[in-house]
Protein backbone atom coordinates (compact mmCIF):
# COMPACT_ATOMS: atom_id res chain seq x y z
CA UNK A 1 0.00 0.00 0.00
CA UNK A 2 1.32 3.43 -0.91
CA UNK A 3 2.92 5.26 1.98
CA UNK A 4 2.90 2.20 4.20
CA UNK A 5 6.15 1.74 6.05
CA UNK A 6 7.70 -1.66 5.63
CA UNK A 7 9.92 -3.25 8.22
CA UNK A 8 13.43 -3.41 6.72
CA UNK A 9 14.38 -6.88 5.66
CA UNK A 10 17.16 -8.15 7.92
CA UNK A 11 20.40 -9.48 6.52
CA UNK A 12 20.07 -13.18 5.85
CA UNK A 13 21.46 -15.28 8.63
CA UNK A 14 21.81 -19.00 8.91
CA UNK A 15 20.30 -21.16 11.60
CA UNK A 16 17.62 -19.22 13.34
CA UNK A 17 14.53 -17.13 12.99
CA UNK A 18 11.15 -17.62 11.47
CA UNK A 19 12.45 -17.95 7.90
CA UNK A 20 14.54 -20.96 8.77
CA UNK A 21 12.76 -23.96 7.23
CA UNK A 22 14.16 -26.17 9.98
CA UNK A 23 12.90 -23.97 12.79
CA UNK A 24 10.30 -25.86 14.77
CA UNK A 25 9.12 -22.74 16.49
CA UNK A 26 6.33 -20.38 15.59
CA UNK A 27 7.43 -16.82 16.25
CA UNK A 28 4.15 -15.32 15.05
CA UNK A 29 3.23 -14.39 18.59
CA UNK A 30 4.25 -10.79 19.14
CA UNK A 31 6.38 -11.25 22.26
CA UNK A 32 8.43 -14.10 20.81
CA UNK A 33 12.05 -13.88 19.68
CA UNK A 34 14.69 -16.51 19.07
CA UNK A 35 17.60 -16.99 21.45
CA UNK A 36 20.60 -18.98 20.22
CA UNK A 37 23.85 -20.13 21.74
CA UNK A 38 26.08 -22.56 19.87
CA UNK A 39 23.84 -25.35 18.57
CA UNK A 40 20.96 -24.38 20.86
CA UNK A 41 18.09 -22.24 19.56
CA UNK A 42 14.65 -21.64 20.96
CA UNK A 43 11.78 -19.26 20.40
CA UNK A 44 11.03 -17.59 23.72
CA UNK A 45 8.74 -14.83 25.04
CA UNK A 46 11.60 -12.36 25.42
CA UNK A 47 10.53 -9.46 23.17
CA UNK A 48 10.56 -6.34 25.33
CA UNK A 49 13.28 -7.70 27.60
CA UNK A 50 16.85 -6.42 27.55
CA UNK A 51 19.78 -8.57 26.47
CA UNK A 52 20.97 -8.68 30.06
CA UNK A 53 17.59 -9.83 31.32
CA UNK A 54 17.54 -12.62 28.75
CA UNK A 55 21.07 -13.63 29.71
CA UNK A 56 20.18 -13.72 33.41
CA UNK A 57 16.98 -15.66 32.88
CA UNK A 58 18.27 -18.25 30.42
CA UNK A 59 21.97 -18.58 31.22
CA UNK A 60 21.49 -21.90 32.99
CA UNK A 61 19.14 -23.37 30.38
CA UNK A 62 21.40 -22.44 27.48
CA UNK A 63 24.68 -22.71 29.37
CA UNK A 64 25.49 -19.13 28.34
CA UNK A 65 28.92 -17.85 29.25
CA UNK A 66 28.41 -14.66 31.33
CA UNK A 67 31.19 -12.94 29.38
CA UNK A 68 29.93 -13.89 25.94
CA UNK A 69 29.11 -11.20 23.39
CA UNK A 70 25.56 -10.72 22.11
CA UNK A 71 24.60 -10.15 18.47
CA UNK A 72 21.40 -9.57 16.54
CA UNK A 73 21.51 -10.18 12.79
CA UNK A 74 25.28 -10.17 12.97
CA UNK A 75 25.48 -6.80 14.75
CA UNK A 76 26.77 -6.45 18.31
CA UNK A 77 24.18 -5.35 20.87
CA UNK A 78 24.71 -3.98 24.35
CA UNK A 79 23.32 -5.35 27.58
CA UNK A 80 20.58 -2.71 27.72
CA UNK A 81 19.35 -3.35 24.17
CA UNK A 82 15.64 -4.19 24.15
CA UNK A 83 14.75 -7.26 22.09
CA UNK A 84 12.09 -6.79 19.42
CA UNK A 85 9.63 -9.46 18.33
CA UNK A 86 10.97 -11.97 15.80
CA UNK A 87 14.58 -10.93 16.32
CA UNK A 88 17.28 -13.57 16.64
CA UNK A 89 19.54 -12.90 19.62
CA UNK A 90 22.78 -14.85 19.54
CA UNK A 91 25.11 -15.23 22.49
CA UNK A 92 28.51 -16.26 21.18
CA UNK A 93 29.91 -19.62 22.10
CA UNK A 94 33.70 -20.04 22.23
CA UNK A 95 35.09 -21.94 19.25
CA UNK A 96 36.44 -25.43 19.78
CA UNK A 97 40.14 -25.07 20.34
CA UNK A 98 41.41 -28.60 19.80
CA UNK A 99 42.05 -30.23 16.48
CA UNK B 1 41.42 -34.19 12.99
CA UNK B 2 43.75 -33.14 10.19
CA UNK B 3 44.66 -36.73 9.37
CA UNK B 4 40.99 -37.68 9.01
CA UNK B 5 40.26 -34.68 6.80
CA UNK B 6 43.35 -35.34 4.68
CA UNK B 7 42.48 -38.96 3.98
CA UNK B 8 38.86 -38.37 3.01
CA UNK B 9 39.59 -35.23 1.08
CA UNK B 10 42.21 -37.12 -0.93
CA UNK B 11 39.60 -39.75 -1.86
CA UNK B 12 37.14 -37.04 -2.88
CA UNK B 13 39.59 -34.90 -4.82
CA UNK B 14 41.05 -37.93 -6.57
CA UNK B 15 37.58 -39.02 -7.64
CA UNK B 16 37.00 -35.69 -9.38
CA UNK B 17 39.76 -36.42 -11.86
CA UNK B 18 40.64 -32.76 -12.29
CA UNK B 19 44.10 -31.29 -11.88
CA UNK B 20 44.39 -30.39 -8.19
CA UNK B 21 47.35 -29.66 -5.98
CA UNK B 22 46.76 -30.95 -2.45
CA UNK B 23 49.33 -29.78 0.10
CA UNK B 24 49.52 -31.16 3.62
CA UNK B 25 51.21 -28.80 6.08
CA UNK B 26 52.08 -29.94 9.59
CA UNK B 27 55.16 -29.56 11.76
CA UNK B 28 53.98 -32.14 14.30
CA UNK B 29 55.11 -35.75 14.66
CA UNK B 30 53.14 -38.95 15.01
CA UNK B 31 53.98 -40.35 18.42
CA UNK B 32 52.82 -43.35 20.41
CA UNK B 33 50.42 -41.24 22.50
CA UNK B 34 48.53 -40.27 19.30
CA UNK B 35 47.40 -43.85 18.77
CA UNK B 36 44.34 -43.38 21.01
CA UNK B 37 42.83 -40.92 18.49
CA UNK B 38 44.61 -41.47 15.18
CA UNK B 39 45.76 -44.30 13.01
CA UNK B 40 49.06 -44.14 11.23
CA UNK B 41 51.50 -46.65 9.80
CA UNK B 42 54.73 -44.98 10.79
CA UNK B 43 56.21 -42.55 13.27
CA UNK B 44 57.55 -39.25 12.01
CA UNK B 45 56.25 -36.00 10.61
CA UNK B 46 52.48 -36.17 10.21
CA UNK B 47 52.30 -34.46 6.82
CA UNK B 48 55.07 -36.69 5.42
CA UNK B 49 53.63 -39.93 6.85
CA UNK B 50 50.09 -39.27 5.59
CA UNK B 51 51.34 -38.08 2.22
CA UNK B 52 53.35 -41.29 1.83
CA UNK B 53 50.39 -43.38 2.88
CA UNK B 54 48.03 -41.68 0.43
CA UNK B 55 50.54 -41.80 -2.37
CA UNK B 56 50.96 -45.53 -1.91
CA UNK B 57 47.39 -46.59 -1.23
CA UNK B 58 44.88 -44.23 -2.68
CA UNK B 59 46.20 -42.65 -5.80
CA UNK B 60 46.22 -44.23 -9.21
CA UNK B 61 49.26 -43.72 -11.40
CA UNK B 62 47.17 -41.57 -13.72
CA UNK B 63 45.59 -39.54 -10.91
CA UNK B 64 45.32 -35.83 -11.57
CA UNK B 65 45.75 -35.18 -7.85
CA UNK B 66 49.18 -33.85 -7.02
CA UNK B 67 50.16 -34.51 -3.41
CA UNK B 68 52.77 -32.59 -1.50
CA UNK B 69 53.87 -32.55 2.15
CA UNK B 70 55.42 -29.64 4.01
CA UNK B 71 56.75 -30.58 7.43
CA UNK B 72 56.41 -27.16 9.04
CA UNK B 73 54.08 -25.42 11.44
CA UNK B 74 52.50 -22.31 9.98
CA UNK B 75 53.93 -19.20 11.62
CA UNK B 76 54.37 -15.51 10.97
CA UNK B 77 57.63 -16.10 9.15
CA UNK B 78 56.42 -18.64 6.56
CA UNK B 79 52.70 -17.99 6.07
CA UNK B 80 53.16 -15.80 2.99
CA UNK B 81 55.09 -18.62 1.33
CA UNK B 82 52.52 -21.26 2.25
CA UNK B 83 49.10 -19.67 1.62
CA UNK B 84 48.31 -17.71 -1.55
CA UNK B 85 45.35 -16.05 -3.20
CA UNK B 86 43.23 -18.69 -4.91
CA UNK B 87 43.93 -21.34 -2.28
CA UNK B 88 41.28 -23.19 -0.31
CA UNK B 89 42.58 -23.83 3.20
CA UNK B 90 41.26 -26.51 5.53
CA UNK B 91 42.56 -25.63 8.98
CA UNK B 92 42.57 -28.34 11.62
CA UNK B 93 44.86 -26.94 14.28
CA UNK B 94 44.75 -27.16 18.06
CA UNK B 95 45.22 -23.50 18.96
CA UNK B 96 43.44 -20.22 18.40
CA UNK B 97 46.70 -18.32 17.81
CA UNK B 98 47.21 -20.15 14.51
CA UNK B 99 43.54 -19.62 13.59
CA UNK B 100 44.01 -15.89 14.08
CA UNK B 101 47.25 -15.86 12.11
CA UNK B 102 45.75 -17.68 9.14
CA UNK B 103 42.50 -15.69 9.20
CA UNK B 104 44.35 -12.39 9.25
CA UNK B 105 46.60 -13.54 6.43
CA UNK B 106 43.60 -14.62 4.36
CA UNK B 107 42.11 -11.15 4.90
CA UNK B 108 45.02 -9.79 2.84
CA UNK B 109 44.32 -12.12 -0.10
CA UNK B 110 41.90 -11.39 -2.92
CA UNK B 111 40.34 -14.80 -3.37
CA UNK B 112 40.36 -17.53 -0.77
CA UNK B 113 38.24 -19.90 1.28
CA UNK B 114 39.35 -20.77 4.80
CA UNK B 115 37.51 -23.60 6.55
CA UNK B 116 38.56 -23.99 10.18
CA UNK B 117 37.28 -26.58 12.64
CA UNK B 118 37.83 -27.44 16.27
CA UNK B 119 36.34 -29.22 19.23
CA UNK B 120 36.50 -28.74 22.96
CA UNK B 121 38.94 -30.72 25.05
CA UNK B 122 37.79 -32.39 28.25
CA UNK B 123 39.10 -29.76 30.61
CA UNK B 124 38.26 -26.82 32.83
CA UNK B 125 38.08 -23.60 30.83
CA UNK B 126 40.74 -21.37 32.39
CA UNK B 127 38.84 -18.18 31.63
CA UNK B 128 35.38 -19.13 32.89
CA UNK B 129 36.21 -21.97 35.29
CA UNK B 130 33.61 -24.07 33.51
CA UNK B 131 34.11 -27.79 33.02
CA UNK B 132 34.02 -28.55 29.29
CA UNK B 133 32.53 -31.92 28.37
CA UNK B 134 34.54 -32.17 25.17
CA UNK B 135 31.40 -32.86 23.15
CA UNK B 136 31.11 -29.43 21.50
CA UNK B 137 32.74 -28.33 18.28
CA UNK B 138 32.34 -25.91 15.41
CA UNK B 139 33.45 -25.11 11.90
CA UNK B 140 33.89 -21.59 10.51
CA UNK B 141 34.06 -20.70 6.82
CA UNK B 142 35.74 -17.44 5.82
CA UNK B 143 35.35 -16.67 2.12
CA UNK B 144 36.88 -13.80 0.19
CA UNK B 145 36.30 -12.99 -3.46
CA UNK B 146 37.82 -10.13 -5.44
CA UNK B 147 39.17 -8.62 -2.25
CA UNK B 148 35.81 -8.61 -0.48
CA UNK B 149 34.66 -10.65 2.50
CA UNK B 150 31.72 -12.86 1.54
CA UNK B 151 31.51 -14.27 5.07
CA UNK B 152 32.86 -13.25 8.49
CA UNK B 153 36.51 -13.80 9.34
CA UNK B 154 37.36 -16.30 12.08
CA UNK B 155 37.83 -13.46 14.56
CA UNK B 156 34.71 -11.39 13.90
CA UNK B 157 32.37 -13.29 16.23
CA UNK B 158 35.07 -14.97 18.31
CA UNK B 159 36.93 -12.78 20.77
CA UNK B 160 38.84 -15.83 22.01
CA UNK B 161 40.40 -16.14 18.53
CA UNK B 162 40.89 -12.40 18.06
CA UNK B 163 42.77 -12.29 21.37
CA UNK B 164 44.04 -15.84 21.84
CA UNK B 165 45.23 -17.07 25.21
CA UNK B 166 47.34 -19.78 23.58
CA UNK B 167 50.37 -19.69 21.29
CA UNK B 168 51.36 -20.98 17.87
CA UNK B 169 53.33 -24.23 18.23
CA UNK B 170 56.63 -22.60 17.29
CA UNK B 171 56.30 -20.24 20.26
CA UNK B 172 55.71 -22.99 22.82
CA UNK B 173 58.34 -24.02 25.32
CA UNK B 174 59.35 -27.68 25.42
CA UNK B 175 57.23 -28.19 28.56
CA UNK B 176 54.20 -26.48 27.01
CA UNK B 177 54.58 -28.53 23.84
CA UNK B 178 54.41 -31.76 25.84
CA UNK B 179 51.15 -30.80 27.56
CA UNK B 180 48.07 -32.31 26.00
CA UNK B 181 44.38 -32.18 26.82
CA UNK B 182 42.17 -35.26 26.51
CA UNK B 183 39.75 -35.15 23.60
CA UNK B 184 36.77 -37.27 22.69
CA UNK B 185 37.49 -39.12 19.48
CA UNK B 186 33.90 -38.81 18.29
CA UNK B 187 33.81 -35.03 18.73
CA UNK B 188 37.06 -34.89 16.77
CA UNK B 189 35.57 -37.10 14.07
CA UNK B 190 32.42 -34.97 13.89
CA UNK B 191 34.47 -31.78 13.50
CA UNK B 192 36.46 -33.45 10.71
CA UNK B 193 33.24 -34.50 8.97
CA UNK B 194 31.86 -30.97 9.35
CA UNK B 195 34.99 -29.55 7.71
CA UNK B 196 34.64 -31.99 4.80
CA UNK B 197 30.90 -31.24 4.46
CA UNK B 198 31.62 -27.52 4.38
CA UNK B 199 34.34 -27.98 1.78
CA UNK B 200 32.02 -30.03 -0.43
CA UNK B 201 29.20 -27.47 -0.11
CA UNK B 202 31.56 -24.60 -0.84
CA UNK B 203 33.06 -26.32 -3.86
CA UNK B 204 29.60 -27.03 -5.28
CA UNK B 205 28.36 -23.49 -4.63
CA UNK B 206 25.76 -24.63 -2.11
CA UNK B 207 27.24 -23.46 1.18
CA UNK B 208 24.50 -21.75 3.17
CA UNK B 209 26.19 -21.05 6.48
CA UNK B 210 29.29 -19.27 7.76
CA UNK B 211 29.61 -21.27 10.97
CA UNK B 212 28.30 -24.63 12.03
CA UNK B 213 28.06 -25.69 15.70
CA UNK B 214 27.48 -29.14 17.14
CA UNK B 215 27.30 -31.00 20.41
CA UNK B 216 27.42 -34.77 20.11
CA UNK B 217 26.02 -35.32 23.62
CA UNK B 218 22.91 -33.28 22.86
CA UNK B 219 22.62 -34.68 19.35
CA UNK B 220 22.60 -31.22 17.82
CA UNK B 221 24.26 -29.65 14.80
CA UNK B 222 23.06 -26.32 13.39
CA UNK B 223 24.39 -23.16 11.76
CA UNK B 224 25.28 -20.27 14.04
CA UNK B 225 22.99 -17.24 13.73
CA UNK B 226 25.48 -15.08 11.91
CA UNK B 227 25.28 -13.77 8.34
CA UNK B 228 25.35 -16.53 5.75
CA UNK B 229 27.94 -16.20 2.96
CA UNK B 230 27.05 -13.65 0.31
CA UNK B 231 26.72 -15.04 -3.16
CA UNK B 232 29.90 -14.63 -5.15
CA UNK B 233 30.19 -14.26 -8.88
Amino acid sequence: MAGEKKKPKPEKTAGGGADNPFSEFDSATSNMATVTHGPYAQSLPVAGMTVEQVRDQYSAQFDIDPTSDAFIEGNPVKADHVIAADEVLMFTRQAGEKG
Amino acid sequence: MGSIVARYLAIYLSSLGSDTRFVLIDGDEFEEKNASRMFFNDFGNKAMVICGELDGCLLQDDSALQLEAIGQFVHQGNIKDLIHSGDTILLAVDNHATRKLVSEHCATLNDTCLISGGNDGVEVDEETGKQLRGTYGNVQIYIREKGEDLSPSLTKFHAEIADPADKVPTDLSCVEALESTPQILWANLTAAAAICNSFWLFSTGELGYSELCFDIQDGLMRPASIPAPKKGS
